[in-house]
């Protein structure tokens, strides 16, 4: 019915599927990733630096690594600082949970974003190293997420692929 | 940091009615703004005091310190502890609420309940009564400490005396430990200071004069209320090396000098100018080195 051509499509397209569903297992592990370096850079800097809320926001964007991930939670992050600065009377909580709303990030899941709201509403109270020690609370409480994550995103890394291949040769050969 | 940009900055961070209160002051009229918790908000202006109808509650004003610090108290609990803190635009907030201490020192302030906003001016001519006296007859500029009650316009009139003697080609360097003299943001100076002047932003007074006397050559240091024993040793140090200082010293006349005898014996200051109680800015007299009228 399709011939050569069309099943050579089957194929490349099964594999893309599987391509895009194995990215998207790995991306809530880039993501956290992504986090914790970003938290890292936010305890250096309440550690050692004395700014601003909505500065130190801004700061911390900047170590968040290269890549889509990364791009994402800066964007989060400036726009989190950025209302902060225009409506300083929502506090670093709201002006977090109004940055969150409008930066969904794909992969992200219901665990890291309650443990990151957890540690945005401490981010408005108490000593530079209290806020510090919310951080890393917060690290602790990614840690074994971020591992899951890790072990789900190899283990079926390859699986996805060699599926969708798979998949993708069959219906090529049906529809020969 | 003009009037409207002000009223910009501090309208998001106080209660409607206050922000638009505070927008329909002229320009210099406002002095201060007072918030308690569970009270109406007072503004008050040369003219007299005016209340708003917004009555606060104890977490809304420890939110609206937050936001006026730019959430930034928790890094400024050296400050905190001396009362009050500088927020952008040299405005001074003092904190009140319940002090954690320890021994007699005061550790760090929890719950405010209460702050008063000083409004910092920038009030070209602050100075014009001192400027003769700030050069003698070979044109050397004057050391000088000016003397008056809190309110009194003595950060103002030493700012505009930065400015004119900068603009007069003196290098001055100002040690602006609270940031209320040139109200440093991302390195510009959000108060006139001068062209010719440098700013040494957040540093203690003792350690900044030393600073600005071995890096910047200043033929005038300028610096806001001198304090202890070691600002006043940091102070002769820099008149002894022949530099000029400018200074302020919270007193109502010049028997706040009286602790100061060391100072007063080694002829320091060449001026001293004492401002009035009663109206801002006003320069009720200039005495000399002795502490004679001149």
């Amino acid at each position: 019915m399709l011939g050569a051509g069309g099943a050579m499509a089957c194929l490349i397209a099964g594999t893309a599927v599987g391509a895009y569903l194995s990215q998207r297992r790995q991306a809530r592990w880039t993501l956290l990733c992504a986090q914790a370096d970003v938290l890292g850079g936010m305890r250096l800097l309440l550690n050692q630096e004395r700014m601003g809320m909505a500065d130190l926001l801004r700061a911390c964007a900047a170590y968040a690594p290269p890549g889509e991930c990364g791009a994402q939670l800066r964007k989060r992050y400036a726009l989190c600082a950025q209302t902060l600065m225009q409506e300083p009377l929502l506090g670093v909580p709201g002006a977090y949970e109004r940055a969150l709303a409008l930066t969904p990030i794909p992969g992200e899941g219901m665990e890291e974003r309650a443990a990151l709201s957890a540690l945005f509403d401490q981010l408005d109270m108490g000593t530079a190293s209290m806020r510090e020690q919310a951080v890393v609370s917060c690290l602790h409480r990614l840690k074994p997420l971020t591992e899951r994550a890790q072990q789900r995103a190899q283990t079926g890394n390859g699986l996805f692929v060699r599926l969708g291949m798979l998949l993708g040769l069959m219906a090529g050969i049906a529809l020969w | 940091m003009t009037w409207q940009e002000t009223v910009a900055f501090l309208s998001a961070c106080l209660p409607r009615p206050v922000g638009r209160a505070l927008a329909m002051q002229p320009e210099g009229s406002v002095r201060e703004v007072r918030v308690r918790t569970g009270r109406q908000v007072r503004i008050i202006t040369w003219e007299g005091a005016a209340a708003c109808a917004c009555e606060p509650t104890q977490p809304q004003v420890a939110r609206m310190a937050e936001a006026l610090s730019e959430h930034a108290l928790y890094a400024r609990t050296d400050e905190q502890r001396q009362g009050f803190v500088t927020l952008r635009g040299g405005h001074r907030m003092g904190l009140c609420g319940r002090v954690i201490a320890q021994g007699q020192s005061v550790r760090a302030l929890r719950d405010i309940s209460s702050f008063c906003l000083r409004i910092a001016g920038q009030w070209p001519g602050a100075a014009d009564a001192l400027m003769p006296h700030l050069m003698d007859a070979n044109g050397r500029i004057r050391s000088m400490l000016i003397i008056g009650l809190p309110g009194m316009g003595k950060t103002t009139i030493l700012r505009d005396a930065c400015r004119r003697l900068s603009e007069a080609e003196a290098r001055v360097c100002v040690v602006d430990e609270r940031g209320e003299l040139a109200a440093m943001s991302g390195g510009v100076a959000q108060l006139d200071v001068g062209p010719n002047t440098d700013v040494l932003d957040g540093c203690p007074k003792e350690a900044g004069l030393r600073w600005m006397l071995r890096a910047m050559s200043p033929d005038v240091l300028a610096t806001d209320e001198l304090g202890g024993a070691m600002d006043m040793q940091a102070v002769t140090d820099a008149a002894r090396a022949g530099v000029s200082v400018l200074a302020t010293l919270h007193g109502r006349d010049e028997h706040a000098l009286d602790g100061m005898q060391t100072l007063l014996r080694q002829g320091v200051f060449d001026r001293f100018a004492v401002l009035g109680a009663h109206r801002a800015g006003e320069v009720e007299r200039v005495l000399g080195a002795r502490l004679e009228e001149v």
